[in-house]
């Protein structure tokens, strides 16, 4: 089965870890040895430092490692940081950058039309998909006004907690069918598989939260799911090399 | 044949935020299967958040499985009558209970008050299991803020208090002071009585950190089923960087140790 992660960090977290991953070479050399074929990376400094100084280190580390396919964390439209769109595709597309992330409560705005609506209207069109993490910088609340506002955005919520408040999810997923799911510490026992069945498994990416969490956790748990073979496949890589490939930059 | 885990922390019942399927009985016994556990310590979260039903629906799960349950009976320090009444009634259904469940942050009251004293004191008394519900700073309370507002009921200043105290019954910290993995390897080194239970213990490198510095003699596997994966969990041990010997220790050998020590009372 083919590995491909589409929410793992770079960097050096402020925040105490056990075994930090010092450089990128390093998450290179940890990810070929765990199993995983290739990652959809963010950078840490783009959450804590801003996406400014967070964008540029990202784009400077995946650089030299073509296993790497980065995300870029967005601003309001209005931000002076905050190029226009197709600047913006530009640069994306120049620094093999295929998705976006956006930390709205730790930057300090609002992920919606008002904040950010230039931006979002044109990734809507581009069909980029943004990554959102329930651990970092939204909340359910937010969530549902934005898709609400955009109901084709593809949005992949990722980060989630162990205590899954599920109600959220559920209810999320079965009215937005542009809305995907990450496996990053997902759910209740037998959650992955349930979600697959009800939703489908092209609603579900691997996704592992390495460095603070093992790939091989995920992978074990992957490798075990009541699931056929082709869903687990897809669910491991085939579903973020498609959302990837059909972004248009 | 793979022997089989015990697992010393899982639930069934309701979930209030969220859609609790599959923690029923009959669907319990088939997930055990699959992650290859072989028996489970559990409670009833009726036990935990309905005082007035107690830990009857805990105890009817477990007699009607009583290979491959075992019972942990929840106290309630705001309710020393209700407590009063449970422990009364423990001796007399020894076979099902394996011990006691506390959770200080689910019931807004510090491990070392004094609504614990009599259980504990009741504990001790029996050399009986005592698992608390404990936590640190780990990764997943930022978004668990009420975890970060009533932490210091069950962190590690807390636990050593209590440990302090009771050198007999014998201590598991439910998610090893999650987060506060420094802080546990040194109470577990300090007091004898005391072992660590690795449900969220998913931080990279922190089973092996804690097997060296703590001992995997002294680690317990336990999932927090169904709030957390069975198989995810036992992923976190299968993957670790620690030995064969270790991995034993953690799904079975330690238990094993500690039945023996509590049958014998």
């Amino acid at each position: 089965m083919r590995f491909l992660d589409c929410n793992a960090w770079l960097g050096i977290s402020p925040v105490r870890q056990v075994a930090p991953v010092l450089t990128t070479s390093e998450f290179v050399e940890t990810m070929r040895r765990e199993g995983v074929d290739g990652a959809l990376v963010w950078h840490v400094a783009q959450y804590y430092d801003g996406p400014t100084p967070g964008n540029e280190m990202l784009a400077e580390e995946i650089a030299p490692h073509p296993e790497l396919t980065g995300s870029w964390a967005i601003l309001p439209d209005a931000d002076w940081e905050m190029p226009s769109p197709d600047e913006l595709f530009r640069r994306m597309r120049n620094a093999r950058i295929r998705a976006l992330r956006a930390f709205p409560a730790r930057h300090g705005f609002f992920l919606d039309g008002l904040y950010c609506g230039k931006t979002l209207g044109a990734i809507v069109e581009n069909r980029v998909p943004l990554f959102l993490s329930m651990r970092r910088g939204t909340d359910y609340a937010s969530v549902y006004s934005l898709l609400r506002e955009f109901p084709r955005l593809r949005v992949v919520l990722c980060d989630h907690s162990e205590y899954s408040p599920d109600r959220h999810l559920l209810t999320l997923m079965r009215n937005f069918p542009n809305l995907y799911l990450d496996t990053t510490c997902f759910g209740l026992h037998g959650h992955i598989e349930r979600f697959a069945r009800e939703f489908g498994p092209e609603r579900l990416l691997f996704g592992s939260g390495f460095p603070e969490i093992p790939f091989k956790t995920t992978i074990y748990e992957m490798e075990r799911l009541d699931l056929p073979e082709d869903a687990r496949a897809a669910i491991a890589g085939g579903n973020l090399e498609r959302l990837l490939s059909e972004v248009r930059l | 044949m793979f022997p089989g885990i015990y697992d010393t922390h899982i639930h069934v019942g309701w979930h209030a935020p969220g859609v609790f399927e599959g923690s029923r009985g009959e669907t319990l016994l088939r997930d055990m299967d699959r992650a290859g556990v072989l028996q489970a310590w559990c409670c009833h979260t009726s036990a935990l958040w309905t005082p007035s039903r107690g830990n009857r629906d805990t105890l009817a799960l477990v007699r009607s499985h009583p290979e491959r349950l075992r019972g942990l009976m929840v106290v309630y320090p705001q309710y020393p009558e209700v407590t009063s009444r449970a422990l009364a009634e423990f001796d007399s259904n020894r076979r099902w209970w394996i011990g006691l469940k506390l959770h200080p942050s689910a019931h807004r009251h510090p491990l070392s008050g004094t609504g614990y004293e009599r259980a504990l004191a009741f504990a001790d008394e029996r050399r009986l299991i005592v698992l608390v519900h404990t936590w640190g700073d780990g990764h997943i309370q930022e978004d668990y803020s009420w975890q970060q507002e009533i932490r210091g009921l069950n962190g590690h200043e807390e636990l050593r208090r209590v440990l302090e105290r009771y050198h007999d019954a014998i201590f598991i910290a439910g998610h090893s002071l999650n987060g506060h993995w420094e802080h546990a390897a040194k109470l577990v080194r300090g007091f004898p009585n005391l072992f660590l239970e690795i449900s969220t213990v998913n931080d990279r490198g922190a089973i092996a950190w804690l097997c060296e510095r703590a001992g995997s003699d002294r680690i317990l596997f336990g999932s927090d089923y169904p709030f957390v994966s069975m198989r995810y969990t036992r992923g976190t041990v299968e993957i670790a960087d620690i030995t064969g010997a270790d991995r034993e220790n953690i799904f079975r050998r330690n238990v094993e140790r500690l039945l023996a020590r509590v049958e014998k009372g």
